[in-house]
């Protein structure tokens, strides 16, 4: 990694990579070289990285980091809930062998992204007093401490990653984490137990095979066949297991599936084997058992590895918030876990906090920005006597709330219950697939039962032996590596580009799909909203009137206080030199201020010109006074910044469409998809996105219920939906489609109701995916009509003993390795216009 | 060939110490995060 490729653009601040404002610079010393700042904070940063010679930081990282995440206040003021012993004990736990005081705590991070990151956290806390080991999982973002409560404090570790620029949650020893991480470890043991064994016996077998042309002594012949059966018990006992664990349940319930001709094909392989090494005759197949299972175990491990990092991902991340509330109590405000409030409590939230629990607002009046539960980025007002649920963000002004439904009575907890439920049900895809495998296997027992049959009455002398090598030609293991090992190669090619798949099935339903179902905000557009014009009223400047504005908007956290603050493109960012006294943010209004005796407002047009709070009558008497201009009739949002109550300036802002939004979507359409979008917005706005997509049919559905008709309607018609979302809004549209794809960027509880998710907001990988899908289901197609093709016509010479045995293992195996080669072609990705179909 | 005797026997015994080495080196974490240590190569030693 060179130093060039990660410093930031010459404008940008070092450390974080935004903008430098001008006016007074600030500078530290990185890496001996003089670099600009943006504020104080990253310069704090960067001198503290560097007196601890840790400035290697920006040499390790792959990219410069977003913006900041949290301020050290805010940090400080979060982390002081773990002041209690009591609560912080909750975080911690024993390791067992690590000593009787040493405590080992998980940490959530946020802003972990690279390696860099996880260098830096290392050596930043390993110099800390206390702190006696560090790990950290990348994939997981969690860093797992060990320490020494006695002399350093979950909080001082919190505030040390905060003084790097870390956000730190404490993270709760899940049960369910370590159950999965148990699980994992032993399929890593059974695949390195298989793989090692298979390699082993291969080498006996080779032995075996070369002897039957050459010529082998009897002695070493048996020696081989010993070994092999040594080596072999092992593999079949300890990492076939799970296949006859599956195969038995299956059989319990009466619904034979691919687990059963598997557990047959080893069970009966082996037996024979065993078989030949106590009797000295006939041929071992040690070497084709072992490798049958490696095969099928690695396609299963990278599966579930995949599938466990999508679901602990969004799981850890709806289940870390939200975290505190500040609890009233007779003596004054306490910080206290979110899980200890009760109905009827009444807790404080400040502006920028996550809401604790539902609620009915007692006193303030403030904004809520509900984005993890609708998608919707603009935040809702709500004031006295309002209610809010958990999860919902204060937008602000403070905000003192009785609880109402706490814990997992909350709206948030039902919606994540419902998620589960609907995860736990197996696609018809999934189904069917059962079906064939059942119908498959009832055919191979019926076919070499008949035969053991008919060779009874012919020749009982060559029943078993005809029989066995039934069994071994129409052994299904190319049939069982078909389909998974496709699977598995696609699905792993994707997760590195950034789609992650959650659920089994996905892809073939993904491959079989032939319409697309977009949601509007936050899908095809960023859902933050652009500044896209500025009106002067009369003979203001419009760059001054902008000026104004956000000079007034500097502090405020609105979504339209950040859009004005950006900088238009070609635009240079001027420093903010004028200072507005007594600026005040007004809930659902706008903000206020004062500058050389004038009272500026910028917010909604009638509260700006002065018609506060008026009667809903009176207000829209107003609003017809204050018309809009002309060219701003079409934006979805319209702010007017006013003098005295005179009108100054418009500025119009719309949502804008994503950068890869119309190459993606002219890709679907090439590739035979028809598209369209459901959208929950009124405006005209939406359709102009419509319209400029190319998207034929917009239906503008207020309520999901309705979207999920319109899906429902489609599904009737015979069509295969795919939807794409990320509200929680759309989390029934999105369990509605034969499959669903969520945006990274969405609320993390739509992730949970989809069965893929886009870590990049990238709409391209939808293509991309979706030729992937393709390209595998048609691979799964030809594996399958090779290995029946090939079991169907050596069958015959089975059946009349014209097949030797050691043919039929030949023939097997290289059946197998055909299998795999051809399953290895679905992990190709093609980014650009390849092959659709 | 009576060498086999001891030799195949020996890779027995080898494959087994490979086996019990692997074992312990998934029991104590070594295979948790894949993605991070491929990079630590490339971090130099604080300097103190």
């Amino acid at each position: 990694m060179s130093l060039a490729a990660v410093t930031p653009l010459p404008e940008a601040c070092f450390h974080c990579g935004l903008e430098v404002p001008e006016g007074e610079p600030l500078f530290a010393q990185v890496l001996g070289e003089r670099r600009a700042m943006c504020c104080i904070g990253c310069r704090a940063a960067a001198e503290m990285l560097e007196a601890q010679g840790l400035s290697d930081w920006y040499r390790h990282r792959a990219s410069p980091p977003g913006a900041r995440a949290k301020t050290l206040e805010a940090v400080r003021d979060e982390s002081g809930i773990l002041e209690s012993k009591e609560i912080e004990a909750a975080f911690l736990s024993d390791r067992s062998g690590v000593g009787a005081d040493r405590r080992t705590a998980g940490l959530l991070v946020e802003g972990l992204q690279c390696a860099a990151c996880i260098w830096v956290i290392e050596a930043h806390l390993d110099g800390v007093d206390g702190v006696e080991g560090v790990r950290i999982a990348l994939a997981e973002r969690r860093v797992v401490v060990d320490f020494d409560p006695a002399r350093v404090s979950l909080r001082d570790i919190v505030l040390r990653l905060a003084e790097i620029g870390f956000a730190a949650r404490p993270d709760r020893p899940s049960e369910a984490a370590a159950l999965e991480r148990d699980e994992n470890r032993t399929a890593l043991i059974r695949l390195g137990v298989s793989g090692l064994g298979a390699m082993n016996v291969m080498s006996y077998a080779m032995g075996l095979y070369v002897g039957a042309f050459d010529g082998i002594e009897a002695g070493s012949a048996a020696l081989m066949r010993w070994m092999g059966f040594l080596v072999a018990t092992p593999v079949v006992w300890v990492a076939g297991r799970p296949f006859f664990e599956a195969a038995w349940r299956e059989l319990r319930v009466r619904r034979p599936g691919m687990d059963v001709p598997v557990a047959l094909a080893i069970g009966g392989a082996y037996l024979v084997s065993v078989y030949a090494t106590l009797a000295g005759v006939g041929e071992v197949y040690f070497e084709s058992i072992c490798m049958f299972i490696f095969f099928l175990l690695v396609g299963r491990y990278l599966e579930q590895r995949i599938r466990q990092r999508a679901c602990s991902l969004s799981r850890s991340l709806a289940e870390s918030r939200p975290t505190i509330a500040r609890l009233e109590t007779p003596d004054g405000e306490r910080v206290v876990e979110a899980s200890r409030l009760r109905v009827g409590d009444c807790f404080r939230v400040r502006p920028g906090e996550t809401i604790p629990a539902d609620g009915v607002v007692l006193e303030g009046e403030s904004a809520v920005q509900e984005a993890l539960l609708t998608g919707e980025p603009w935040p809702r007002s709500v004031a006295c006597a309002g209610a809010v649920v958990a999860g919902s963000v204060n937008v602000s002004s403070p905000l003192r709330v009785e609880a109402s439904r706490v814990g997992d009575e909350t709206t948030l907890a039902s919606i994540l219950r419902l998620v589960e439920r609907a995860q736990s049900e197996r696609s018809t895809a999934m189904r069917l697939g059962d079906r064939v495998g059942s119908i498959f296997v009832v055919a191979v027992l019926v076919v070499a039962g008949v035969n053991f049959l008919a060779w009874s009455i012919l020749e009982p002398s060559r029943a078993i032996w005809t029989t066995r090598s039934v069994l071994v030609a129409t052994c299904p293991c190319a049939l069982g590596l078909a389909l998974p090992a496709a699977t598995a190669a696609a699905t792993h090619a994707l997760a590195r580009v950034g789609l992650l798949v959650t659920r089994a099935g996905v892809l073939d339903e993904l491959a079989r799909a032939d319409h697309f179902v977009f949601d509007k905000t936050g899908t095809l557009t960023s859902g933050e909203p652009r500044l896209i014009a500025v009106e002067p009223v009369a003979d203001t400047d419009a760059s001054q009137a902008l000026e104004l504005a956000r000079h007034l908007e500097r502090d405020a956290e609105h979504p339209v206080a950040r859009a004005l603050r950006h900088p238009r493109p070609g635009e240079r960012v001027r420093p903010l030199h004028l200072a507005f006294e007594s600026v005040r943010v007004v809930s659902s209004m706008g903000v206020e201020g004062t500058l050389a005796g004038h009272r500026y407002r910028i917010g909604r047009p009638d509260w700006a010109v002065g018609v506060d709070a008026a009667s809903p009558a009176e207000r829209e008497k107003t609003a017809g006074a204050i018309a809009c201009p002309h060219g701003l009739r079409g934006a979805p949002v319209v702010v007017l910044l006013a003098r005295d109550g005179v009108p100054l300036a418009w500025f119009g802002f719309d949502d804008p469409i994503r950068p890869d939004a119309q190459a993606a979507m002219s890709a679907l359409r090439a590739d035979g998809f028809s598209l369209e979008m459901l959208s929950g917005d009124p405006s005209p706005g939406a359709a102009k996105v419509a319209e400029s997509l190319g998207l034929a049919a917009v239906v503008r559905a207020a309520r999901p219920e309705q979207k999920v008709e319109r899906v429902q309607a489609l599904q009737r018609e015979g069509r295969r939906v795919a939807v794409v979302g990320d509200g929680v809004n759309d989390g029934p549209v999105l369990r509605a489609g034969d499959v669903s794809i969520a945006m990274g960027s969405g609320c993390d509880l739509s992730r949970l109701g989809a069965s893929a998710v886009l870590l990049r907001d990238d709409l391209s990988l939808l293509p991309t995916a979706v030729r992937a899908a393709r390209r595998m289901r048609r691979i799964g197609i030809e594996n399958l009509v090779w290995a029946l093709a090939y079991n169907v016509a050596v069958l015959p010479l089975a059946v009349t003993g014209h097949l030797p045995p050691w043919l039929a293992a030949l023939g097997m195996s290289a059946s197998s390795l055909v299998v795999v080669g051809n399953a290895l072609r679905a992990s190709r990705l093609d980014a650009g216009r390849g092959e659709g179909a | 060939m009576t060498i086999l005797l001891v030799l195949i026997p020996l890779g027995v015994v080898l494959l087994a110490v490979a086996i019990a080495f692997f074992v312990w080196a998934v029991r104590n974490g070594q295979f948790e995060d894949l993605d991070g240590e491929g990079s630590r190569i490339l971090f130099e030693d604080p300097k103190s």
